[in-house]
């Protein structure tokens, strides 16, 4: 059982002040081993904040983040014999594409692709990949998406399973999912090639 | 030695010896009160009374000495005090056994010194007023007068005090009876206010005395100093008076404040001499109940501005609010009082202050405890607190304040802050900024900081125009400070000070839309003029602060709510604001731009929008295309034109044939080729295809108008195909194809375009060729990962075949690319 913490598009100080109370109170170290952050934090602070909260982080640059953060463009981070790709998502165009996600997925040889900008939660399948955008953990205001909800994920990967569990503020009110995945293949077979 | 020693007991000079033969003689006399003491107890064992007497006045004798300092006066008193306990217990004994005390009172007056003839007739007196045979109040009045005797400061006020000790138990109170022997309570406040007034004298004559020899001026002058602490304490003596008065039941408010008090402050007043001023003051202060002087208020404080000027007040005053504040924690005053305190203490701290008598930093001292009276009578005034601060404020008479002022006011609006603990009940003292602004630098920046961390904490929205000028007002000094080198390194205080102003902005917003736009107008008013330090912060918060309004304008349109601001007046203000920047910092302006541009597009501005992407399409032109980031903000460019729904086709195309333009002139071949093969996408937006795949947001994502100019679209694919096959170095070139080609299948797919079999398979034979002319190479040359992705390209096509769509496919020739690079 490995606990990731996928989290992204904080946006503090631009566009909000902090991280909502309610998810702060999940937010505790401990239980997380490692965190994936799609960016956009802005400023040291927020990074400071993740140090927090995990020792294993790994983020990537948003178009907003402080250029002295050095930050990544992208990361291929391996955990438990899965290969993760995280990008910020705002060079990934259009924005929120399947298709464009999937070419990046392919480039980047991930199995798991977190992505983020659009600052809406997103989970799909795609030939076996998985693609997850945990959204703005915020709620930060978004040009591209109307009534934005502060959301994160937390995976929890397992031998035969992923466990992802999205963590939604609606209205003020907590709303957990649970979503299933199987693992996926790291090695495609060759059955549907003719 | 000891011969010495009787000498100096038997001198009547008032000289004072060095120290040590001070110790000395202390010893020695003691000795000699120990010999007398032993011989007197046998005396009193065999009851020989007149034997005992005459011991006892050899005892006394020793304190007619005029050779010890004050304190060592003291011991030798207090020494002698146990056994004249003694000898006055024996005396009562006796008189209960057929002494007449009467006749004992009158026979010790024979005694042939004065000193041990007073103290005999106090003893006397003390047993005499045991037996009620004669009124007490004679037997004080006769003692009181019998004292008078002695006018030396120290054994004078030594006498007395035995006097008190003596008759300390046995004062009639309304406790007691009150029979015609007995007394009244009366009596009793008479005697010890009398006893009262003349030792105050004495104690005063002490310190004035200079019974030096022949020393030098300097020499004086330290002996004197050093004697008078212990002068001092012997005030000590004189205030047991007032405690003792105190702790008669029979004086009440009422008899406290018409009798009492009036003698009191006469004879304190009258003597003028500061040290007892002072320390009498303060005594009587700590003697008499909290209530008593809520009562006499008014006199106390005016009788305190009577004062010697060389008294410390401050000192004083100190004693008496704090006091009173603690009383108030568990005794609220009544409502109609608690004004009346407030301004009785004002009004008096006014004339002071007007008197110029007491130094600035004791006003402040003074201003503070007047709050602390204020916070105790009523949280709830805030006027108090303003008085307070307008007080501080005309004393300090608009200069820069002093290190030791700063401590005290910055204390007070520290308690201030901590007090209220809320930011609006704080932004309504209206003299707060004014005072604040008098303060050091860094204290300012102290409470400025506090006061924006008490909004995050608290998480205040401020909302009402007045409000949030006066928060400004405030925190003015966090916008305008100079700037040190330390300053701008990343992780300086200055850095998180701004940090956290910006994180405060987001909390001034309201849901009335003339109210946001008023709190825009105030911020930009604020902020804009703080320089460009300042602003590369606060630019972010401002600008979507703006837009931020916008969606909610936008929203209320949707909801048929009315308001009176336009767009037009909005967007504006926004474009004025980031058109100021670009000089500074083009690049934010250029992202605010982009981000404006999106905001106005969800507001159905299709006007503002093209505009709004001009601006940006301008910077790009003026500032990047020679950078080498130059890709990444055309990639900016380009991604947010996608989003752009609203707008109609005549501004959409103008924009997209910008972005090809400028995507043939960037740099690197890759990015032209991935560039161009973007901007094809832009010539084909129908419904399907809107360019994001998202199930919950299609429905606000779906284009209003349907756009496609194949010539176009045909024209960039080209294009990206032409620079990928020929300016793009092996292998790369290949990975760029087989994108390219990703993107021909979704425009072949919808089956409306010259995307078709032909063209899909020419490129699918030029891949071919590009890869046989570079087959020279050996294989291990070609990436791994690059064959990977290529592969997985691959397996995405070939699935295709089995789709939905699968017929269209029949004829493209992916079986070939699969045995090519496989």
């Amino acid at each position: 059982m490995v606990f990731v913490l996928i989290i992204g598009d904080f946006h503090i100080p631009h566009r909000t002040y902090d991280v909502p109370t309610r998810f702060k109170k999940l937010l505790v170290p401990g239980k997380i081993e490692i965190i994936l952050s799609t960016g956009n934090l802005t400023n040291k602070e927020t990074r400071e904040y993740l140090t927090t909260l995990a020792s294993d982080i790994h983020v990537v640059k948003g178009d907003f983040d402080d250029d002295n953060l050095n930050l990544p463009e992208n990361d291929v981070v391996v955990i438990d014999g899965i290969k993760f790709g995280l990008v910020h998502g705002h060079d990934v165009i259009p924005w929120g594409d399947h298709d464009s996600l999937g070419v990046v997925q392919r480039k980047l040889g991930v199995d798991i692709l977190i992505h983020g900008h659009t600052h809406e939660f997103s989970a799909f399948e795609s030939e076996g990949k998985i693609f997850i955008n945990p959204g703005s953990v915020t709620g930060a205001y978004s040009g591209f998406t109307e009534d934005v909800v502060p959301s994160f994920v937390l995976m929890d990967i397992q031998k035969e399973k992923i466990i992802t569990y999205v963590y939604k503020l609606k209205n003020g009110e907590l709303e957990v999912n649970k979503l299933f995945f199987s693992r996926p293949k790291t090695k495609e077979s060759d059955e549907n090639f003719d | 030695m000891s011969s010495k020693g009787s000498d100096l007991t038997k001198r009547k000079e008032s000289v004072l010896t060095p120290r040590i033969e001070q110790e000395t003689l202390l010893q020695e006399l003691k000795d000699k009160i120990q010999r007398s003491a032993f011989d007197m107890r046998k005396f009193l064992e065999d009851e020989q009374t007149i034997l005992v007497l005459i011991k006892t006045t050899e005892m006394i004798s020793e304190l007619r000495t005029s050779a010890l300092s004050p304190k060592n006066y003291f011991e030798l008193y207090s020494f002698l005090l146990n056994e004249l306990r003694n000898v006055e217990s024996y005396l009562d004994e006796q008189v209960k056994t057929g002494l007449s005390a009467q006749e004992l009172y009158k026979v010790v007056q024979f005694t042939g010194q004065v000193i041990p003839r007073l103290y005999l007739l106090i003893t006397a007196g003390s047993v005499l007023i045991n037996t009620e045979e004669v009124p007490i109040k004679d037997i004080l009045q006769d003692l009181n007068k019998m004292c008078r005797g002695i006018q030396h400061p120290t054994r004078g006020i030594f006498l007395r005090y035995y006097l008190t000790q003596m008759v300390k138990d046995k004062l009639p109170d309304i406790t007691t009876q009150n029979s015609e022997m007995h007394g009244t309570v009366e009596d009793s406040i008479n005697f010890i206010i009398s006893n009262f007034i003349e030792m105050n004298k004495l104690w005063i004559r002490m310190q004035h005395q200079t019974p030096f020899g022949n020393l030098s001026e300097i020499g004086k002058k330290y002996v004197h100093t050093m004697l008078g602490k212990e002068r001092t304490e012997l005030g000590m003596l004189v205030g047991t008076n007032l405690s003792r008065l105190a702790q008669l039941e029979g004086v009440t408010v009422e008899i406290y404040s018409q009798n009492v008090l009036p003698l009191i402050l006469h004879q304190i007043i009258d003597c003028n001499d500061k040290i007892a001023q002072e320390y009498l003051f303060v005594v009587m202060i700590q003697a008499f109940p909290d209530e008593f002087h809520l009562e006499t208020l008014e006199t106390l404080l005016k009788s305190l501005e009577e004062l010697n000027p060389n008294v410390d007040i401050k000192e004083i005053l100190q004693e008496l609010m704090q006091r009173l504040v603690i009383y108030f924690k568990t005794n609220r005053a009544a409502e109609n009082q608690e004004h009346k305190i407030f301004t009785t203490f004002s009004d008096s701290i006014s004339r002071i202050s007007q008197k110029k008598v007491l130094k600035q930093t004791d006003l402040l001292i003074i201003l503070r405890c007047l709050l602390q009276i204020g916070f105790s009578l009523n949280l709830n005034r805030i006027d108090y607190v303003d008085y307070v601060f307008q007080s501080a404020f005309r004393l300090l008479n608009n200069e820069i304040i002093k290190q030791d002022d700063s401590n005290v006011v910055t204390q007070m609006i520290q308690e201030v802050i901590q007090s209220y603990n809320n930011v609006i009940v704080l932004i309504e003292i209206e003299s707060f900024p004014h005072l604040t602004n008098l303060l050091p630098l860094a204290e300012q920046r102290k409470i400025a900081n506090n006061l924006i961390e008490n909004v995050l904490k608290s998480q205040t929205i401020i909302e009402e125009i007045e409000k949030l000028q006066r928060f400004f007002n405030l925190i003015q000094i966090l916008l305008n400070h100079p700037i040190n080198q330390n300053d701008l390194q990343f992780d300086s205080d200055f850095q998180k000070e701004q940090s956290a102003l910006c994180k405060v902005i987001h909390f001034f917003y309201s849901d009335d839309i003339e109210k946001y736009f008023l709190i825009f107008q105030l911020l930009i008013k604020e902020l804009n003029g703080t320089g460009k330090v300042r602003m590369k912060n606060y630019i972010f918060p401002l600008i979507f602060s703006g837009l931020k309004l916008a969606q909610k304008m936008r929203e209320n349109e949707r909801n048929k709510s009315e308001f009176s601001i336009s767009f037009n007046q909005l967007f504006d203000s926004i474009s004025t604001i980031l058109e100021n920047l670009i000089n500074f910092f083009p690049e934010v302006a250029f992202k605010l731009f982009l981000q404006t541009a999106q905001a106005a597009n969800k507001c159905r501005l299709e006007k503002v929008a093209y505009e709004m992407m001009l601006k940006a399409i301008t910077i790009y032109g003026d500032v990047f295309s020679l950078r080498e980031t130059q890709f990444k903000m055309l990639f900016s460019i380009i991604s947010t034109l996608f989003t752009l729904n609203y707008i109609g086709n005549e501004y959409f195309s103008f924009l997209a044939v910008q972005c090809a333009i400028h995507s043939k002139k960037l740099v690197q071949p890759i990015h032209q080729a991935k560039a161009i093969c973007c901007c094809s996408r832009f010539f084909y937006l129908q419904d399907s295809l809107i360019p994001t795949n998202s199930l919950e947001n299609s429905q606000n994502q779906k284009r209003s108008i349907q756009f496609h100019d194949d010539k176009k679209l045909v024209g960039c694919l080209s294009k990206a195909i032409r620079i990928a096959s020929s300016s793009i170095e092996f292998p790369v070139s290949l990975e760029s194809l087989f994108e390219i080609l990703d993107v021909c299948l979704i425009f072949f797919e919808t089956q409306k375009t010259n995307i078709n079999i032909e063209y899909i398979n020419t490129l699918i034979e030029l891949i071919i060729q590009v890869k046989e002319k570079n087959q020279s190479q050996p294989q291990v040359l070609f990436p791994q990962n690059s064959l990977v992705f290529i592969n997985q390209m691959i397996r995405k096509f070939i699935k295709k075949k089995k789709g939905e769509k699968k017929e269209i496919y029949l004829e493209i020739n992916f079986q070939k690319l699969k045995k090519t690079f496989n």
